[in-house]
């Protein structure tokens, strides 16, 4: 650099050293004039600083509205949570009314019956869709089942217990066709057997042994007869269908067990 | 330094003072505001290629578009940076600076005497409460050296890059 053009440097920038000193010079004296130049780019840049704000709220609108949402959601998933402990705790307590509905009815039904009786618990429904058989486990406390002995519910017959092991036992539902109970109508004083019906899903039972000239009905009730190991007068059933013949000695209906077996819990084994 | 050069960096200053003023607005909080602009010229300065009236006038239009910018007397910040330019450029070859922590260092301590050229310079404006405006000067200083420096060095010099000649272009003189 020649020392000309270095010179020519120098005066240049000192000449821009000084320009601001008199810009600040005369800002300082009226700091609220503004020339053309400072108008004109104040013009570019605000609409530009504007647009970018604008975006920048936009965005920042999206971002908290995003924030919320999630909040919301997890919010939400809790509340979801807690709807469904609480039903799950309201279907537990329904299911507990209902135990207790089940006990107390369960109580008045040992009163009436004239033996003593074990109080016991379904554990384990049956594995096989040829036995209607039911596990049950009798309470603490109390004696010891043997096979034969009648089990009952506070909605009617159970079965008879098949087999003791311990404080188990399996109990041959009257759903099953090797069950045999004998019954009565009280309505007619009709007498029959009960069995179950086999090859089906659903348990069902029959009367059998229901001599032709006695009277049946649909919605019949029908009860134990006090005949072999059950105490009389426990509920069975109610009949559904009567298939009448014109033949043979005797008649047969099918009839709907009182019991639930599927919904069973709670039984009472009748010593 | 070439037009090219001056102007996209201009416009890089000019731009980051706009988006500077538009998240200032944006922040919900109050935080020690950065002095990018400066930074440019730091940049410029510690490049130290070319002429100095090219960096001087790059500095003083920057500078005259922080005054405009932020509200600061015209002429203030224009008469800063200039400083500042000149006094980089007669530093560059004395300073080291390619590190990361390096840059910060520079950065924050020309920003710190930027700041008290600033208040130095407005004094009058104080009305001798001067002093009590350098409180916020290290703060600011602090922000710019550890925020700002390290990424808009680093994109500087990406524009840089940008802008350098491509060597297979180049011709040798007389050639």
């Amino acid at each position: 650099m020649t020392l000309t053009r270095r010179a020519r440097e120098w005066v240049i920038v000192a000449v821009l050293i000084a320009l601001p000193v008199l810009f600040l010079r005369a800002n300082l004296k009226s700091p609220s004039d503004i020339n053309w130049l400072d108008r004109a780019v104040l013009r570019i840049s605000s609409p530009i600083e504007a647009a970018l704000t604008w975006i920048g709220r936009g965005l920042g609108h999206v971002w908290s509205r995003y924030i919320y949402l999630v909040h919301l959601e997890r919010d939400n998933e809790a509340l979801r949570d807690e709807n469904a402990r609480l039903r799950s705790e309201l279907v537990a307590a329904h299911q507990q009314a209902e135990r207790g509905g089940e006990l107390e009815r369960l109580l008045k039904l040992r009163s009436t019956l004239p033996s003593g009786v074990l109080a016991a618990h379904v554990v384990g429904a049956e594995t096989s869709a040829f036995f209607r058989v039911v596990r049950v486990r009798l309470d603490r406390g109390e004696g010891e089942a043997k096979p034969g002995m009648p089990v009952v519910s506070s909605a009617g017959v159970v079965g008879r217990v098949q087999r003791v092991y311990g404080p188990y036992s399996d109990v041959l539902l009257a759903a099953d066709a090797k069950s045999a109970i004998d019954v009565v109508l009280p309505r007619t004083g009709g007498r029959g057997v009960i069995k179950g019906i086999a090859g089906d899903n659903r348990y069902r039972t029959r009367i059998e042994y229901l001599l032709r000239k006695d009277e049946i009905a649909e919605g019949d009730t029908v009860v134990t007869s006090g005949l072999g190991a059950f105490p009389r007068d426990l509920v069975v059933g109610k009949v559904v269908k009567v298939t009448k013949r014109d033949f043979g000695l005797y008649q047969e209906a099918e009839v709907e067990p009182s019991v639930d077996f599927a919904k069973l819990t709670e039984v009472l084994i009748v010593q | 330094m070439s037009f090219a050069r001056g102007v996209t960096f201009l416009l890089t200053g000019y731009l980051l003072l706009i988006l500077t003023g538009s998240l200032r607005a944006l922040l919900p909080f109050s935080l020690p505001v950065p002095d990018v602009a400066l930074m440019v010229v730091l940049y410029l300065g510690l490049g130290g290629r070319g002429a100095p009236s090219a960096h001087a006038g790059v500095a003083l239009i920057l500078g005259y578009l922080t005054d405009l910018m932020s509200g600061a007397p015209r002429g203030l910040h224009a008469l800063s940076f200039v400083i500042v330019m000149l006094l980089a450029r007669a530093a560059a070859s004395r300073l080291m600076v390619s590190r990361v922590w390096q840059e910060m260092v520079v950065a924050f301590a020309v920003a710190l005497g930027h700041g008290a050229l600033v208040v130095a310079v407005a004094s009058p404006m104080y009305d001798g409460e001067a002093l009590s405006a350098l409180r916020q000067v290290p703060a600011s200083a602090l922000m710019t050296a550890v925020i700002v420096a390290p990424l808009l060095f680093r994109f500087l010099r990406r524009i840089d890059r940008k802008l350098a000649p491509d060597p297979r272009t180049l011709r040798m003189p007389g050639s």
